[in-house]
């Protein structure tokens, strides 16, 4: 790009602010296949996050957001692992505590974390122990091991790392099959409502 | 804290009544469940002072057995001792990130579920 060109583009850009969320869709993760990891050790790094006793794994280019402090509001009428809906930069978003959901406990030592992955109508929020970590993707289990029935068909593979299994799981497959199951459970309530109307 | 009272749960006759000879010999009352929800319910009706117990099982594997126990109130408390023919590291890892305090890998000798019963105290 000359200067002329870089000139005329601030000036457009100074005048126009982009909504919230046109502005984030233009952000681009970072690259985690990168060999470096920022602790220095080499090898392929991802990045993943603990719910209880269960690592799992983000998949590479995924928008992972940690929210601070945001107030979520209860969704009546649904599963207990359903902790609400927060308000995110104008678009609502479902909160999960997935450590309902696994029936696991949340790690004594670690502060729960508000994350959101990807964006837009995709955007699903959940509590995670501590913040997102770097992970080596290195050593690959030979086989998984038995895993919550919740879980069990959306994870692939699995890596150990630093005395962690770390799992790599599909959360888009995850989150649609938990969004048809709360479908599911809606329908049969309405059903339910109107027999006995 | 002296382990009193210990229950033993595998599916496999022979590994449970293994497990519950070393451990009675060591003068403690053996509590013995075939699978993961009968150690559940024995659990929070005999409250043991230690579990051992198997991964592999049918119906409830020993990890969400496990998870289960950490999450009742009741039995959160009880240290669980996974005994198995699972031995590779990663499923060592794997059962400490699942609330194990011990690993025990089959085949075993008595003094391993002996040095587990006496580095609770």
């Amino acid at each position: 790009m000359n200067d002329d060109a870089r000139v005329e583009g601030d000036q457009q850009s100074a005048g126009a602010w982009l909504e919230p969320t046109a502005a984030l869709s233009r952000f681009v993760p970072p690259q985690t296949d990168r060999s470096r990891d920022p602790t220095g050790r080499i090898g392929t790094v991802r990045y993943g996050f603990r719910i209880g006793g269960i690592g799992l794994l983000v998949r590479p280019e995924t928008l992972c957001e940690v929210i601070p402090q945001v107030t979520t509001y209860p969704l009546p009428n649904t599963p207990n692992w359903v902790a609400g809906l927060i308000n995110l930069r104008g678009n609502l978003v479902p909160v999960l505590d997935l450590h309902l959901r696994f029936g696991v406990t949340v790690a004594a030592e670690q502060k729960r974390t508000l994350l959101v992955l990807d964006r837009g109508e995709s955007a699903v929020g959940l509590y995670a122990d501590g913040l997102p970590q770097a992970v080596m993707t290195q050593r690959a289990l030979a086989e998984l091991p038995p895993l919550p029935a919740a879980l069990r068909d959306h994870v692939q593979k699995g890596y150990v790392d630093e005395g962690v299994v770390w799992l790599e799981f599909s959360h888009a497959d995850f989150f649609s099959s938990l969004g048809e199951r709360l479908g599911a459970g809606q329908t049969a309530r309405s059903a339910a409502l109107a027999n006995e109307g | 804290m002296a382990i009193k009272k210990v229950l033993v749960c595998d599916d496999s006759g022979p590994d449970r009544a293994n497990l519950e000879r070393i451990v009675a010999g060591t003068g403690c009352t053996v509590i013995s469940a075939a699978n993961g929800k009968e150690a559940l319910a024995k659990a929070r009706a005999e409250k043991p002072d230690m579990i051992f117990l198997d991964i592999l099982m049918p119906e409830m594997d020993g990890y969400e057995t496990c998870r289960m126990l950490a999450n009742d109130p009741e039995t959160k408390h009880i240290p669980v001792i996974f005994v198995t023919s699972k031995s590779a590291r990663a499923d060592r890892v794997w059962a400490q990130m699942q609330g194990g305090k011990g690993y025990i890998a089959k085949p075993f000798q008595d003094k391993d579920v002996v040095a587990e019963l006496q580095g609770a105290h």
